[in-house]
Order: structure tokens, then sequence, then C-alpha cells
């Protein structure tokens, strides 16, 4: 059924048809009408699950991993400080394995206190073992979480969801909300191997010496790794049943582009945009959309872009004394891969200010004529 | 290797139990409301009952002590609630409208049954048919005594039909609660006063006798004027009104000089004749030994409280009328506290009225009283089990009581009851202690528990009030009792949450037959399941042989 609805609204109504059986809550802005959604469904009965409401972020995955250990299947919301907040327990569900799904709306960090978007959140938590979506429209977010899950407890890691604030979380488009029956069949209870049960009591994440940390990591690596061939497959499944699929790395325009432009989220959307203007005016533009950060895919990176073209990454985020996070872990791949390619990194849109068409064009049109190198950041639409 | 850092093995081999000193016990305290109330009533217990609509149950326990709740829940000061740790978060629970609720549906709902005495026990005498005398009469009787009570009157009650009006305890209430307790098969011989219509030998015949005569002498004042015709005993007014004199007041003046329950009493009853009512009260209005609820409910009636005033005489000025000269008084408190209360110099003034009330207390008749018996100057000496200086005689109300209320009364007639009983079983010990142990607020742990307002009873409007002798308090409704009851804290009383249970984080909380118990060679006495307690019902204490 389709309604007119906003990214947050679509992402609970995921999570609702995920029937997830511990959901714990915290409010936090631009994330808290998901948790208000979430207990609105519990307390009409449209979702029997347990509502937690808890007395901080940390305390909601403290609370999840808990529930996901006896092997419930859970859900939370979250933004910005909230996810900041979590963050050692973040490394605590990866490396026990809990197969934990959270939308992240992305927001800023402080201070100077912000509510708006860019992406610094959920990009400072990359080496937390948690795989990474970013999406595009409220109908991505929706499929997005419901892929989610069946990755995530085909791989036992958790997954974080990511909407852009504001620009996703509270703006409305028509979405297909599907069926139940048609999500059930595409997504069966959660299972995992391992359980906390009373009945069966063994010791979980006691301390581990040297002996066997290490190849404990390693298991999680591999793991992460098949994601990313799962995905592919979960994708074609989902088409089958949904009709719609969202590949790890998406291609728009690319076969004889001399220029790419790659990004991620709503930016992709404007891109899109701008990339077919372009093109009316004879540019030989275009544009790649990275949907997964964690797993990164590489292999698709470097399938999707051809030696020769040079590449302009926009990033929304900053990681102050090196540069946008996209485009270095970019240019580690390509360069690994012994690529070539110019890639040019392009800072915009922190803390939630609009990138527009025009700055794109600007970028596009700045790359072509090397009018700054490809070591040098470009502060798209700064005022410096 | 699996994927996760599981232990092969079970941890059941692992008997955490060995690292803790310390080991936790589910313990019922007391509940500071069961503390405070002088009948003792397990007011947790019986509301966590009502909690689940358990009300044949809840009956039973508050019976266990209680005779007549339904008359208690009227007319108590309900010294329960002043101790109520719930407090803390808003307000004390309203326990006597519960307790109100519990007795009307009892007097309703549960058919008395007529107990079968066994009369080698040895037969007991109960002197006076009041809250005392009945409360004795009705204990006695259910551990299988044949009981006679002796009134002088020819009705029985004792204060709770002579001095509590109509308005605040219904006579069908009243006739309810009495036939209830006396269905259990108590005699009861009416206009019999002992010393006269029966001699003191024949009672000292029966195996032990209980005193509970009243106290139904009003004090003097000492004030010149005080025997006029227009100065009268409250409580004599209040006697007549009882026994269904009628009084027009209309177009009247009444002073009522006192500040206790009596004076707001006579008050409100000659508001309802007619009567434009002035109380004169020598403390200030918050020192006043009535309740504030009840000086509330005469306020709002009409009745004018003037304050920090003495009497210094009443002068006669003609059939009809009195002048009371008066003198202002003013609060003084000294250096450890204590309010005095000092003449105003020059302020004296005068009021006039048609009637004057005096309530400064009663005392109570110790001529009529065997001569044998030890007593104070108003007062017949006896413990706090009501054994006086004749093994064979006790005695409680207000004849052995300083505080003269229905609940002291009902909890000396209970306290006597398990005295005599050890008396003639020639037991060492009367009863067992209650816990001393009760839980504070801060015992509690308060995140369990959200702020809910105290239920209101509702009360008939003041200008119907002021029209005639319909009771006051309606109660409260059926959906607000549930929602009142709620509020229970459930204090010091396990009422199987379990919170122990689903905390433990060595699963060594277990339940067997409904109870709660201790995997001792896995508790390694951390202590959460104590702090998870909502209501104390739970401690840690020292293992055996370890120090702590």
């Amino acid at each position: 059924m389709k309604k007119v609805i906003t990214g947050n609204q679509a992402a609970a109504h995921a999570a609702r048809l995920a029937k997830p059986n511990v959901v714990a809550v915290y409010p936090i802005t631009p994330q808290t009408s998901v948790s208000e959604m979430m207990a609105d469904f519990v307390a009409k009965g449209l979702l029997k699950a347990q509502l937690i409401r808890v007395e901080s972020e940390h305390s909601v995955m403290a609370a999840l991993i808990g529930a996901a250990q006896t092997g419930a299947r859970t859900f939370t919301a979250t933004s910005s400080h909230g996810l900041a907040l979590m963050h050692e327990l973040l490394h605590w569900a990866t490396g026990a394995r809990l197969s934990i799904v959270m939308v992240n709306i992305n927001r800023a960090m402080g201070t100077p206190w912000t509510i708006w978007c860019d992406h610094l959140d959920s990009l400072s938590q990359r080496d937390t073992g948690w795989m990474q979506f970013y999406c595009e429209s409220s109908q991505e977010a929706l499929d997005t979480v419901l892929q989610a899950y069946k990755l995530a407890e085909q791989v036992n890691l958790p997954a974080m969801v990511n909407l852009d604030g504001f620009y996703l979380s509270h703006t409305v488009e028509p979405v297909d909300i599907p069926e139940q029956e048609l999500v059930d069949a595409f997504l069966p209870a959660r299972n995992p191997s391992y359980k906390l049960d009373v009945d069966d009591p063994h010791s979980f994440g006691a301390l581990t010496s040297p002996e066997h940390y290490y190849e404990l990591r390693y298991k999680a690596q591999k793991e992460m790794e098949q994601a990313k061939n799962l995905l592919k497959q979960i994708n074609s499944d989902y088409s089958q049943i949904f009709g719609r699929s969202y590949p790890a790395v998406e291609k728009v325009q690319t076969e004889d582009a001399e220029t790419i432009l790659l990004t991620i989220a709503t930016t992709v959307g404007t891109c899109r945009w701008t990339v077919k203007k372009l093109r009316k005016q004879g540019y030989k533009v275009g544009l790649v959309k990275l949907k997964m950060f964690r797993p990164f895919p590489a292999e698709d990176l470097l399938e999707a872009i051809p030696e020769g073209p040079r590449i302009v990454v926009l990033d929304r985020n900053l990681s102050i004394g090196m540069g946008g996070i996209i485009q270095q872990e970019l240019k580690s791949v390509f360069h690994s891969a012994g690529r070539r390619n110019q890639i040019f990194s392009a800072i915009a849109g922190l803390g939630g200010r609009d990138i527009t068409p025009v700055q794109i064009e600007q970028v596009v049109n700045q790359s072509l004529h090397d009018m700054y190198t490809a070591d040098q950041i470009n502060w798209l639409g700064g005022k410096i | 290797m699996p994927e996760v850092a599981r232990s092969e093995s079970g941890s059941e081999w692992n008997r955490t139990g060995s690292w803790s000193t310390v080991i936790p016990i589910h313990q019922n305290k007391t509940a500071p409301c069961q503390r405070d109330c002088p009948v003792g009533v397990d007011i947790p217990v019986y509301l966590d009952l009502i909690k689940h609509k358990k009300y044949q149950k809840a009956y039973k326990i508050v019976k266990e002590t209680n005779p007549i709740p339904a008359i208690t829940g009227r007319v108590c000061y309900h010294p329960c609630e002043d101790g109520c740790n719930r407090k803390v978060l808003d307000q004390p629970l309203a326990i006597h409208s519960l307790e109100r609720f519990i007795g009307d549906w009892g007097l309703e709902n549960t058919p008395v049954k007529k107990i079968k005495t066994e009369p080698q026990k040895g037969k007991i005498a109960i002197v006076g048919s009041g809250p005392a005398g009945l409360s004795c009469a009705y204990h006695m009787i259910r551990k299988g005594y044949p009981v006679t009570i002796f009134e002088k009157e020819s009705q029985a009650g004792g204060m709770l039909r002579m001095g509590i009006p109509e308005y605040r305890l219904p006579e069908k209430i009243l006739d309810k609660e009495l036939k209830s307790i006396l269905d259990l098969g108590i005699e009861l011989k009416l206009n019999c006063q002992v010393g006269k219509d029966v001699a003191w030998e024949e009672i000292k015949k029966y195996a032990a006798v209980f005193l509970a005569t009243g106290a139904y002498r009003s004090r003097k004042m000492n004030v010149p004027g005080e025997n006029l015709e227009q100065v009268k005993p409250a409580l004599e007014f209040l006697i007549n009104v009882n026994l269904g004199e009628k009084f027009d007041f209309t177009g009247q003046k009444v002073l009522v000089l006192g500040r206790g329950n009596t004076a707001i009493d006579a008050a409100r009853a000659a508001l309802r004749c007619g009567a434009e009512v002035s109380i004169l009260s020598r403390s200030g209005m918050e020192e006043m030994i009535a309740t504030q609820e009840e000086i509330s409910l005469a306020t709002e009636e009409g009745v004018q409280i003037v304050e920090l005033v003495d009497i210094e005489a009443f002068e006669w000025i003609d059939a009809e009328q009195v002048r009371v000269n008066c003198v202002r008084l003013q609060r003084e408190v000294n250096k450890s506290g204590q309010i005095k209360y000092a003449v105003v110099k020059d302020s004296e003034f005068s009021l006039t009225g048609n009637l004057v009330l005096v309530a400064k207390g009663q005392d109570s008749d110790l001529q009529s009283l065997p001569q044998e018996l030890e007593k104070s100057a108003s007062l017949v000496k006896a413990d706090r089990f009501g054994r006086t200086s004749d093994e064979k005689f006790y005695a409680g109300g207000d004849l052995a009581l300083a505080t003269k209320t229905v609940a002291y009364a009902l909890g000396s007639g209970r306290k006597a009851a398990l005295a005599i009983e050890a008396y003639l079983n020639k037991m060492n010990s009367v009863a067992r202690e209650e816990s001393i142990l009760v839980t504070r607020e801060t015992d509690l742990n308060l995140a369990y528990f959200v702020k809910a307002p105290r239920e209101k009873e509702i009360h008939l409007d003041s200008q119907t009030r002021r029209l005639g002798f319909k009771e006051v308090n309606a109660g409260m409704e059926s959906e607000a009792i549930l929602r009142e009851v709620a509020r229970c804290f459930s204090c010091a009383t396990c009422n199987s949450c379990d919170n122990c249970y689903i905390f433990c984080p060595d699963l060594a909380v277990y339940k067997e037959n409904h109870q709660y118990k201790i995997r001792t060679e896995y508790c390694k006495g951390c202590g959460i399941c104590v702090q998870e307690c909502p209501r104390d019902a739970i401690e840690l204490v020292a293992k055996v042989g370890e120090e702590v």
C-alpha cells in the first residue's frame, strides 16, 4: 500500500514489519518520531514486542545486547550524540556477534550545538564492526531496514541503517509499505546458533586469553566480507518479492564518463538531477552511488569505475586532520589496486548546509579545468 | 572454535556462591502503616488482596484484628496514613477509604456463623459494650471462650453510639457491625449496670473480667459561672442528639469551647440544629487536637473557629443569653520547641451566646469500680496488655488509655484478649512481639513507582450538610477504590513481583510453591535483588560463620 510518509515513518514501518521482540528507545532529535511510532505500534497492539524505555542510549544498546543474546530480534533508532554514547557497546555487539539492527538518523556532532545533517556521527563508528548502509529515499530506507535484518542474521553481525536528518527523516514522499505476509516470507524469525538459555547455561564473552581473541576477530572479518556477496543474493530475493533492489554500488551514466561523481545518501538524488542537466549541456559526467560503507565494497567500486575517468568525491563529513572519509577509503582501495584515476575531494554540506546543483556543477567544472589538485580539499559551498 | 566467545561446557560447575560472605533472605518486615495502627491491622496484605479483587480474603485479613472495619473506615483518625511511605512520592494512601470499602463489602457479603464455644475454658465477663469491650469480646469468642457483655444503657455501642454523630457514623452501619459481632454468640445484657443491677461479686465469678466502661464525665473548667444553665458539657449535648432528641437552635448563637474532636462534633451537630456556631480554641489552629480534616469540614460548613482565646468567666445576662468573658492568648515557643500560650495584656473582650458547650475532655467514673483495683487520677492502671493490679481484671479503652480514640480502644481489647488467654492457659508470655524492623522510605526503590494523586472521597455539599444529619462522606467510587489501592507500595511485603527472580545475574533466585528461594551455591551476594526489590521485602544478611 502506498502512503505519503516521512523517512522516519518509513523506517518505523519497516521495523514493525520485521517483528522485533524487543525495542529499546531513548529520544533524540531528529530520530524521536521513530521511537514514538514504535511505542505507538506496541501500544495499539500492531507490534507484539517488549518496548523498553531506558535512561540513555548506552542503556538502549545494553538492553538490546541482553535481549539479542537470548535470541530475540531487536530494534532501536538513534542519532548523533546518542550514537556516540553507545560507542563502547557498539564494539560489544559486534564481538558478541549479535545481529542487532539500528536506524541512525544522521546529524552532525556538537559542539557548537546542531541538529542538522552530516555523516560524521556514523562514520566515526567506522571501526566498531557494524555494517553501515546509507539511504537516498524513504522507500530505500524502508527496504534497507528489512534487508539489513536478513543480512545481519546471516552473518551474525550488527547493522546500522542511516537516513539523512531532516532531508529524509522529516520530508514526505510516497512510500510503498509492503504486506506483512510478504515480509514474513522474505524474513523468517531469528534463530541464532548460540543463545543465552537458562536451561543450558554457558558463559558468554568471558575473559579470553591471547590464545583465542585474535581468531575471533579474524572470523568476524571473514564473515563481514561474506556480506558483500550475500547482499547480492538478498537483493535478488527482495526484488522477486517486492520489485525493488539496491546494489551496494550503483552506476549512473558511467560508461563514457570522463568525470564521475561519487557520493552517499540523499546527495545522490541531487547528483542524479545535476548529471542529467550536465549531460544535456554536453558534459561527459557520470555518478556512482555508494550505498554500503561497511563492508566497504572495494571490488564493486573497482568494477564500476574503470581506469581513466577522474573521480569527484562529495564527502558530507570531515575527519579533521585528514579530510573526507569516503575519499580516503576510495583512494586506499584504488591505490592498492594500482589504479591511477585522479580522485578529487570536496567537503560539502557540513552541519546541514544544503548541497545544491549549482555547487555540483561548479565542482565538476573545477575538476575539468584542474582548478585544484588531487591532494587539496575543495571546500565546496564553504564561506572561507 | 565457535564464532562467539562461549564456554564449551556448561557453567554449572562454577559454584560462584563460594565467593560471597552475604546471602539475601526474603523476609517480611513491618510496614509503617501497620506499625502505626493501634489495632495492628495487616494493611499491606489486605490492600494487595483488594488490588487483585480478592475481597473475601481481604475482609478476612482485616477481621483477624479489627472487628468493625466499616466503622473504623469512617471514624478512625487513621494514624496509619501519617507514616505512609507514599508521601515521599506524592500523598499518603487513603487507607481509611479502602478499609471502609472492604468493611462495607464484608457486611453485605459475609454471613456470620455462630461460634461454638467451650464453656470449660472459662467464661469471660466484659463490662461495657463500646469499641474496647466489643473488641475484647470478639477476640475472646473467636478463641472459643463464652462471653457475656454487661451494658448499663438500653443499647450497645458505647461511645460509638453515644458520642459519634449520625453524619459521621450512620446508625444502620453501627447496628450492622454490632450484629456481626454479637451474632457470633456473644451474650449481651442491656440495662445492666455492674455494681447496681448486678453485683461485682457476681462478676468476679467469671474466669476473667475486661473493664471498658469508658470516660463520660466531662471535665470542669474551674471558671466562674460554669454552672450556669446555659453552659453545658458538649458530650451531654452530643449524647442527647445521638439518642434522638431534637434541638431547634434557629436564630441562636452557640459557642463551643475546646480544641479536640468532641468540640468539632458538637459544633457541627449544633450547626445542623440551625445555630450559628463558633469554636473558641485555646491553641492556634495548627495545634488543635482535632484532626485537620475534621476542622476543614467544619469550617466548610460554616463553623467559625476563633483561635488563641482563653475563658475567664461566664456571666448571666438573662434566661436566654450568657456572656463569655475572654482574653487573647499569644503563642510562645521556648528554647526546647515547646509551645506555650501567654495572656496578651489588656486584651479582654466578651462574646454573647445563647448556649455554651464545653468540650475540655472527659474522665472516667472510677468510683463505681471495685475498690481494690489500683487507679491513677483519672484512669485504671493497666499495662500495655490491659493487665491491672488484680490478675483476673483487665482494662482497656477510654477507662485505661490516655489516648481516647476508637482505634486505641479496639487495640486495647485485642491485646487484653491475648493477655486473658495467656492467663487462663498459664502461659509465660502473652504473644510474640511483632517485628520491630520497619520499612522506611529510604529502604524502598522508588524508581518502580509513578506519581498518582490520592483519590478523593465524595462529600455531600456543605449547604445540604447543614440541613440535617445525613452522612457527609459517601466514600470512594469503586473505580477510584481500585486506582487508590493500586497506589499502595506494599512496603515490607513480598507481592511476588518477580524482580528478584528476573534481575538475578546468576539465576540464583528461583520459584518453588509460589515462593522465592535462593540457590546458595550460586548466589554471589551481589545484592542486586535487594536493590531492585521495590518494597524492601528482601535483605542481605551475613552468612553463618562469615564476617562482613
